[in-house]
């Protein structure tokens, strides 16, 4: 069943008037009733509020505004064609178009988690694999080695022993080597980080720097360099149980830990950025977290709507 | 290259068995450029392979038809798009010359945004990004784009179904 045009626009409306800052106390009250009343209400909301995650995207948040808004104006190709044929396409215009983005069937042993979602799996040579949310690996094994290529998220692996087949993690940083062990692997958007749980791996970066990392330890590294080698603090790990656990950390990296858990935008002023706290908070309540947040820090959070959520200084 | 979670892949495997020369032929016919063909029947079986339940497809033809037509509309938008970013890095005060590797990703990231905002008009598209990228009230924004603030609220509202209708495609 479609939802009809109404609906859609009512929830559109009411989406509106939230995020406008202005809505009175009433007004969120009723929009509250109205999303209460009809399941399918809550549904659009949130696909709604799913458009709003692409726009995360720091290289969009970087383009000056002016070069962004010139090229999303840009007018459209598409008008050159008589609509709904492929045959009026011109001959030479698609070569390297599309170009070589992806790998072709290798990318078949795709493994992926959505938002708030993680999975366990068990590999064909019997490894045990755990992807925290809006995670996605694919592998690659053969009869020289076992390669799992981590491009997005946050992964656990214990290895099964196979000497013969060298296990490696690699990220766009560079690569993990291992025999049999259990580490933890997360890929950022500036830089790797390795935690050793078991046993030992070599790391070697896309630039060629090496180390050897012990159990213990944590290592974080980019393309090019070492860039820390410290004790591992045991909580790493703690996503796989489902819980956040943090000692002394700033609040930017707790709020970057449950990203994955929320749809929508969760923005940090960096005012309160650098906050240190420490706890133990539920990821699959992500809600729950961000109100004993609030509770024990000098911070304000504010729900402008479901998908809209700010935390600011407190005044 | 075994996987052994998901049996969609041994369904799709029939199905590229079946129909890829067959795509690549339609696609060829009309490019004449064997090359790009064989890339956008590719892509097309990889787009297959996203789909949340291919077992649901009841004809195959059509469907590998209707996804090869949008990616190559897709490829002709991705030029558009890279045509007036460079445009506008040439018109921009201070020369900025980003690497290929920054130009690819500002091109997807704009390509994405393209996809979900496509439709609106620009005044639309400019209150929408001003209010989500740059947290501007509606009232400012009214101001930058010399429109009252109650004609903001409607833009929110054209783009906010416009998110919609981009997430149910």
């Amino acid at each position: 069943m479609r939802p009809d045009e109404a609906v859609i626009d009512e929830a559109a409306q009411w989406m509106a008037l939230l995020q406008s800052g202005e809505a009175s106390a009433g007004e969120r009250a009723a929009f509250e009733a109205w999303r209460a009343a009809d399941p399918r209400h809550q549904r659009i909301i949130e696909q709604m509020g799913g458009g709003l995650n692409l726009l995360r995207n720091p290289t969009l948040r970087g383009l000056p505004r002016n070069s962004l808004l010139h090229s999303l104006n840009a007018p459209s190709s598409r008008r050159r064609f008589l609509s709904g044929s492929l045959s009026v396409l011109g001959i030479a215009v698609l070569a390297g178009l599309l170009g070589r983005r992806y790998g072709w069937l290798p990318e078949a042993g795709e493994l992926a988690t959505g938002t708030g979602e993680r999975r366990d799996f068990t590999l064909e040579d019997g490894s045990a694999l755990s992807l925290n949310a809006r995670t996605r690996v694919v592998t690659q094994f053969d009869a020289v080695q076992r390669l799992l290529a981590l491009r997005t998220g946050e992964l656990l692996v214990d290895v099964a022993k196979d000497p013969a087949r060298p296990f490696v993690v690699e990220t766009e940083h560079g690569r993990m080597r291992a025999l049999g062990t259990k580490f933890l692997v997360q890929q950022n958007d500036d830089f790797t980080r390795l935690v050793m749980l078991h046993s030992q791996v070599e790391v070697v970066t896309a630039g060629g720097a090496r180390q050897v990392v012990e159990a213990g330890e944590s290592l974080r590294f980019n393309a090019q360099d070492i860039l820390a080698l410290e004790r591992s603090n045991g909580q790493e790990s703690a996503w796989v149980q489902g819980r956040l656990e943090v000692r002394d950390r700033p609040l930017s990296e707790v709020i970057d830990g449950l990203r994955p858990y929320r749809r929508g935008i969760l923005h940090l002023s960096p005012e309160v950025a650098d906050l240190r706290l420490s706890g133990l908070y539920p990821l699959d309540d992500s809600d729950r977290t961000l109100q004993l947040l609030e509770r024990s820090l000098p911070i304000r959070v504010t729900w402008h709507n479901p998908y809209w959520v700010s935390i600011d200084a407190r005044l | 290259m075994g996987d052994v979670q998901n049996p969609h892949y041994r369904m799709i495997g029939q199905m590229f068995q079946k129909d890829y020369r067959w795509l690549c032929a339609a696609v060829g016919r009309t490019l004449g450029c064997p090359h790009s063909a064989q890339d956008i029947a590719s892509e097309t079986f990889l787009r297959v392979l996203a789909l949340p339940d291919p077992t649901a497809i009841r004809e195959p033809r059509a469907l590998l038809t209707t996804i090869a037509r949008r990616l190559v509309y897709e490829g002709w938008r991705r030029q558009d798009l890279e045509r007036a970013y460079l445009d506008s890095l040439a018109l921009a005060p201070e020369p900025v010359h980003p690497s290929p590797e920054e130009r690819a990703l500002v091109i997807e990231a704009l390509l994405a945004v393209d996809r979900l905002l496509n439709g609106l008009s620009a005044k639309a598209k400019a209150a929408f990004l001003y209010h989500q990228l740059d947290g501007l009230t509606y009232s400012e924004i009214g101001e930058r784009l010399g429109v009252s603030t109650s004609r903001v609220q409607q833009y929110m509202v054209e783009a906010f179904k416009r998110c919609y209708q981009a997430m149910q495609a």
